[in-house]
């Protein structure tokens, strides 16, 4: 029979490699996600930017940050909110009631993996295709893509830090994609 | 590897799509009055010009939406991609 116990906890849990001067990983615990599907036209998305006492971001990759959580714009009407608590998803709830809106929490889907230090840019660079170069993905940018055969979404935050969000099931095999990426920075 | 530009995302590699088909056609207005034949024909006849071709790709690695593209089949030009429901660029020169 499978130990359901095994999935309780971080595929990753407690994983670190490197060093700030060279290349930093390491898993982050869980954080909380709160996905949100809703048109732009719609009256719903008023609703929950009132709620939430913010405004969501229109550009797809672009990103929202205060000191609760974390919003990610993934598509032109997909939201990902980072660090939102249970009782933000009972409020948006409520505030929409019956409008054509979803909202899923999303918590235990993914593992998140912070990617810092010097040659940060460069370890991400062995796999992930698109730009990653400042003046193409400044801070506050987010980007959905694949890296290392991996679905991943790479949210750059303070600047020199990346944080990446990968599914669960995936998440050994994207730090051993990194730690196999890091290697050679390590040295130096 | 072809560089296909999302309207949403910008340009991106051609692995982080699926392709589509060819753009602009209409899903029956009374699908229950088709026979076979004409059912057929709008499920699988599609164009295969050789030059500009307006198709749709979705983005299914990144924001999951689909969207119309020109595109040269003779050697992979992309031209202007554009939003569904949108008014359609003229066809590349
Ligand atoms: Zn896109």
């Amino acid at each position: 029979m499978v130990n359901l116990k095994q999935f309780r906890e971080s595929p990753l849990k407690g994983s670190k490699l490197g060093s700030k001067s060279t290349i930093y990983l390491q898993e982050k615990p869980f954080a909380t996600t709160l996905e949100i599907r809703v048109k732009q036209t719609s009256g719903a998305k008023g609703k929950i930017e009132k709620v939430l006492k913010i405004k969501l971001p229109t550009k797809v990759g672009s990103t929202f940050r205060n000191k609760d959580f974390t919003v990610l714009t993934l598509g032109p009407d997909w939201w990902m909110i980072v660090g939102a608590t249970t009782n933000h998803e009972k409020l948006i709830r409520k505030s929409t009631g019956s409008q054509f809106v979803s909202i899923v929490d999303t918590s235990a889907q993914r593992t998140f993996i912070e990617v810092s230090g010097k040659y940060a840019q460069a370890v991400l660079e062995h796999g992930w295709e698109n730009d990653l170069n400042v003046q193409n993905f400044p801070g506050g940018s987010c980007a959905q893509g694949i890296l290392a055969r991996t679905p991943v979404i790479i949210y750059y935050g303070p600047i020199g830090v990346y944080h990446l969000y990968v599914r669960a099931s995936f998440a050994q095999h994207l730090w051993n994609f990194l730690t196999d990426a890091a290697t050679e920075y390590l040295a130096k | 590897m072809l560089l296909i530009n999302c309207p949403w995302c910008g340009p991106r590699d051609e692995t982080e799509f699926h392709y589509g088909s060819e753009a602009h056609i209409a899903y029956p207005e009374k699908p229950e009055e088709l026979n076979d034949e004409q059912w057929a024909e709008y499920i699988f006849i599609r164009n295969n010009p050789k030059g500009w071709y307006a198709e749709r790709w979705v983005h299914t690695a990144s924001c999951r939406r689909w969207f119309n593209v020109w595109r040269n089949t003779i050697n992979h030009e992309f031209g202007p991609s554009y939003k569904p429901f949108t008014k359609q660029p003229s066809r590349p020169k």
